[in-house]
């Protein structure tokens, strides 16, 4: 299932964050692009849909 | 003793006591005690020649180019700590590479020139690595033109001047600038990728300055490279981009979480 969430910049812009709860990567469309996960204006002309690729595992942080 | 001094500096003028003979000390280069044995370097590590094992340290006074020796077969991995303390003028190396702390604790010089293959991975290592003086350019050499930078190329550098990625490079690898920042001073350094540059690849941090030490980055493409992740660009105090491209980036996928820090070049 893909997760959207919803966040306000200080600037006032709305933006959506999208991801997938499998872990998987995110086919956009219709670009066809992959996304570990996405975050758009919020009136960004995509869809997603999830894919069977797994995201990469998080490195350590910094 | 002046026969002494005069042997290791490989000079023949007569030495006045006592400041000649300081002079003549101070000048004295020495190697770190590597093993010489398999031809692995040369001249003070002038040479790298692949298949080398041995880790070493050298002192050295001058800054000094490093040259990769072509071999038909490289290895994976070159020595860790193999160049550690050296002061480096230029560096060109062979593809197909994978280096670990090979340069941890190098000082590039100013303006030095990097010639590196596409997949050869620098200094891909846990810890603080190789010190860039100033002003790098990113390029390769004449009559190849990689398109991609390899994973972690440049991870946990320190630079002292603003870094440009050649023209003609279309992907940044995953990982590629990871947690790079400026050496001694607290002020941000830039890195600037080309109009080529069509994909920064996912992974926490490919482009990343570190907790204290954010990263300005100057965009020259009039289209927004695609950023397979959000956290593709973290630690990042500026991102400058074309005039007329102000709300390309900003409502572009994944830039859109900094578009509040996107600013518009002047010209």
């Amino acid at each position: 299932m893909i997760i959207e969430e919803k966040a306000t910049l200080k600037s006032g812009r709305v933006l959506i964050k999208r991801y997938s709860d499998a872990g998987v990567k995110l086919i956009q469309t219709p670009t066809g692009i992959l996304y570990d996960d996405a975050i758009d204006v919020e009136n960004a002309p995509y869809v997603y849909i999830e894919s069977n690729i797994p995201v990469d595992p998080v490195p350590e942080s910094q | 003793m002046a026969d002494a001094i005069r042997t290791k500096a490989g000079s023949s003028e007569s030495l006045a006591f006592p400041d000649g003979f300081v002079t003549a000390v101070e000048g004295i280069t020495t190697g770190g005690g590597g093993d010489t044995s398999d031809n692995a370097y040369e001249s003070l590590l002038r040479k790298i020649i692949s298949g080398h094992t041995q880790s070493v340290s050298f002192d050295m006074n001058d800054f000094t180019p490093i040259e990769w020796i072509d071999n038909a077969s490289y290895p994976n991995m070159i020595a860790p700590y193999l160049c550690y303390g050296t002061k480096i003028s230029s560096l060109s190396l062979g593809p197909g590479v994978y280096f670990t702390s090979t340069f941890q604790g190098c000082v590039f010089d100013d303006d030095a020139t990097f010639e590196i293959d596409s997949d050869t991975s620098i200094f891909a290592s846990n810890s603080s690595n190789g010190l860039f003086k100033s002003s790098i350019n990113v390029s390769w050499p004449n009559g190849y033109a990689p398109k991609k930078t390899a994973s972690y190329m440049f991870a946990y550098t320190s630079w002292n001047g603003p870094i440009v990625v050649s023209e003609g490079v279309e992907t940044i690898t995953k990982g590629t600038f990871y947690g790079i920042s400026q050496y001694k001073a607290s002020v941000p350094i830039s890195l600037t990728l080309p109009s080529t540059l069509t994909t920064v690849e996912s992974d926490y941090g490919t482009i990343s300055g570190v907790y204290d030490n954010y990263l300005n980055v100057i965009m020259l493409g009039e289209t927004p490279p695609t950023l397979n992740s959000s956290s593709a660009l973290t630690y990042i105090n500026s991102i400058t981009v074309p005039k007329g491209c102000l709300e390309a980036y900003q409502s572009a996928t994944n830039w859109s979480a900094h578009a509040d820090i996107i600013v518009e070049a002047t010209e």
